[in-house]
């Protein structure tokens, strides 16, 4: 089944989804071998992974990882892209964009555009108001090729509004035409009210380390509170940072590796795996290393 | 191919030195990496890439078009002509802090210099038609302020370009206003007309009020000749669409010719002249003396 087919059903079969961020081909590979029914590109990420930060990253270059992570996986994959990039427009050509590097499905959130790195900065998010919002969703569903691409929106409300005016614009969103609504409520009783009181699938993302009390939810919370999707944002990018830190501090240290040859050749392996390396001996043995 | 290229530190100075020689130039607008070499084959000291022709050449136009795609095309040129490339850097693709990305940017794709213009970002396709709004002068301000601190190369040229002819919260006193700050901040050019066709009256005026000694760029139209511009005060004169305009127009006659005769407009002597001049501009005769001289001597 095509990714874009699979999350159709997901969504229209109460299938509940665990997600979580990739940057790359490689950590999406390593998410979908682990278990994960879908697969998130998340501004953070890439913007660190880019040394760039989210709101400097261009459509170009999360188009360009989408591409990348799309054409390596088969489960189903969102694609964060801020504020749409823009105005109407923008946000047109953005869902364009996105829908044919292969995505299965976009999100566009309500907050300003250009987006400030203050945002980062304990979430000083600052938001549109919220019929501009509903003109952009309006553009995406006018923009969408394929009727099963799913259009994702994010209301960074709750944060700068409050509850109410976060759940306001759930409703609103969802009448404007998008399918599942992204949100960030404040505290765990937030948490556990919003799925009672929005109209259509609400995501919950997780985002692990923050530092404003916002909770992370377990699997079991997520599905009990009634979220249909839940993301870890950041996860993949904390983990890596400490291995990767950890394994380099290591050698300089003591100038030798942290891990053991017999080690080494066991991940080694599962490196050459996630690649694929053994189909393609498998071609080469048929082909050119038959010659 | 075999002969040495000017470095991009070689290519800023010599930027630098037409500019402070104040020297009259002709700045051709190339497209793609092809246009640029045509017109460095035609002894062009200077060659430029604008928003307008990259967003027509992706079809996406200038106002949704990313940094990333104008670099990419900037990067073309910059490896294909050791010619100094002058873009355009729009309105920087954000605030502070998007235009200090596209200072660093540009400047590390081995660009001369970009134009910085005080547009509203997310810029409106409107504009294209005239409908055009600026941004607050002291926010433009702050901006080219950064701008010209995020520059590591001393060399590379910030152009302060505003739009105040003709945006909706302009005037022409708004224009002179935000020259003269501009001047002050220390931006390297001053252009201070968005496109090739403003009152000419108003572009004679603005030289008689705004004499200051610094490198002017303007927008070439094809009602008067570069001298007009010059004598006018305006030493480098961009003729930025013209290329894209008429390349497009060939090729919709070309294939228009072959759709209706089913058969080529051009005669066998013809076909030979054009694909000689591409071929020139990718100098493949060089590739072929490397390959002659290596692998198909082998043979």
């Amino acid at each position: 089944m095509k990714p874009t087919e699979i999350l159709r059903n997901a969504i229209t079969s109460d299938r509940f989804m665990m997600v979580t961020n990739a940057y790359d081909a490689f950590t999406g590979r390593l998410a979908q071998r682990a278990g994960y029914d879908m697969l998130g590109i998340g501004g953070y990420q890439l913007g660190s992974h880019l040394c760039t930060s989210e709101p400097l990253l261009t459509l170009t270059e999360i188009a360009e990882t989408t591409r990348e992570v799309a054409r390596s996986v088969s489960i189903p994959l969102t694609v964060d892209c801020g504020a749409g990039f823009g105005e109407p427009l923008h946000v047109m050509r953005t869902v364009r964009e996105i829908e044919a590097a292969g995505a299965a499905a976009i999100t566009i959130e309500d907050q300003i555009f250009p987006k400030r790195v203050h945002y980062h900065r304990d979430y000083q998010e600052r938001t549109i108001p919220a019929d501009e919002m509903v003109d952009k969703i309006r553009a995406m569903v006018q923009a969408r090729v394929n009727p099963d691409f799913i259009l994702m929106a994010r209301t960074d409300a709750m944060k700068t509004e409050g509850f109410e005016e976060g759940i306001r614009r759930v409703n609103l969103y969802l009448d404007a035409g998008a399918e599942v609504v992204k949100i960030f409520p404040n505290t765990l009783d937030e948490a556990k009210l919003a799925p009672k009181k929005a109209k259509g699938p609400l995501y919950y993302v997780n985002g692990v380390g923050n530092r404003v009390g916002r909770p992370v939810l377990t699997r079991a919370m997520a599905r009990e509170f009634g979220y249909r999707f839940l993301s870890d944002s950041i996860g993949t990018l904390l983990s890596l940072s400490r291995a990767v830190e950890d394994y380099y501090r290591h050698w300089i240290k003591t100038g030798e590796p942290l891990i053991s040859p017999e080690e080494a050749i066991k991940i080694r392996k599962d490196v050459e795996d996630v690649t694929g390396l053994e189909e393609m001996y498998r071609i080469e043995e048929a082909t050119t290393e038959r010659r | 191919m075999q002969e040495k290229k000017k470095t991009i530190t070689e290519r800023r100075k010599k930027l630098r030195e037409l500019l402070q020689r104040r020297e009259k130039l002709i700045i051709p607008g190339a497209y793609d990496a092809l246009s640029a070499r045509i017109i460095k084959g035609l002894g062009f000291e200077t060659v430029y890439l604008g928003g307008y022709t990259t967003g027509a050449h992706l079809t996406t136009t200038e106002p949704l078009m990313t940094l990333t795609e104008q670099i990419e095309v900037a990067s073309w040129i910059v490896r294909a002509v050791d010619l100094p490339l002058i873009v355009d850097g729009d309105a920087g693709f954000g605030d502070v802090l998007h235009t200090i990305r596209t200072v660093e940017e540009f400047e590390y794709a081995g660009v001369a210099g970009i134009h910085l213009e005080d547009q509203v970002f997310p810029k409106r396709v409107s504009y294209h038609k005239g409908l055009e709004h600026i941004i607050p002068l002291e926010d433009f301000e702050e901006k080219i302020h950064y701008a010209l601190s995020a520059r590591q190369d001393p060399n590379f040229i910030i152009i302060g370009r505003t739009d105040a002819a003709r945006a909706v919260e302009g005037s022409y006193e708004e224009l002179v206003r935000r020259s003269r700050a501009l001047i002050k901040l220390g931006v390297d050019v001053l252009m201070p007309f968005p496109s090739s066709n403003p009152p000419m009256d108003m572009v004679r005026r603005f030289r008689k009020d705004v004499t200051d000694d610094i490198p002017m760029l303007i927008l070439g139209g094809p009602e008067y000749p570069t001298e007009e511009y010059w004598n006018m005060g305006y030493n480098m004169v961009i003729y930025h669409l013209i290329g894209i305009f008429t390349a497009t127009q060939t090729i919709q006659r070309v294939f228009q010719a072959i759709k209706e005769n089913h058969r080529m407009p051009l005669n066998v002597e013809e076909y030979a002249a054009a694909r000689a001049i591409v071929e020139g501009a990718i100098s493949l005769s060089d590739y072929w003396t490397i390959e002659e001289k290596t692998i198909e001597k082998k043979k």
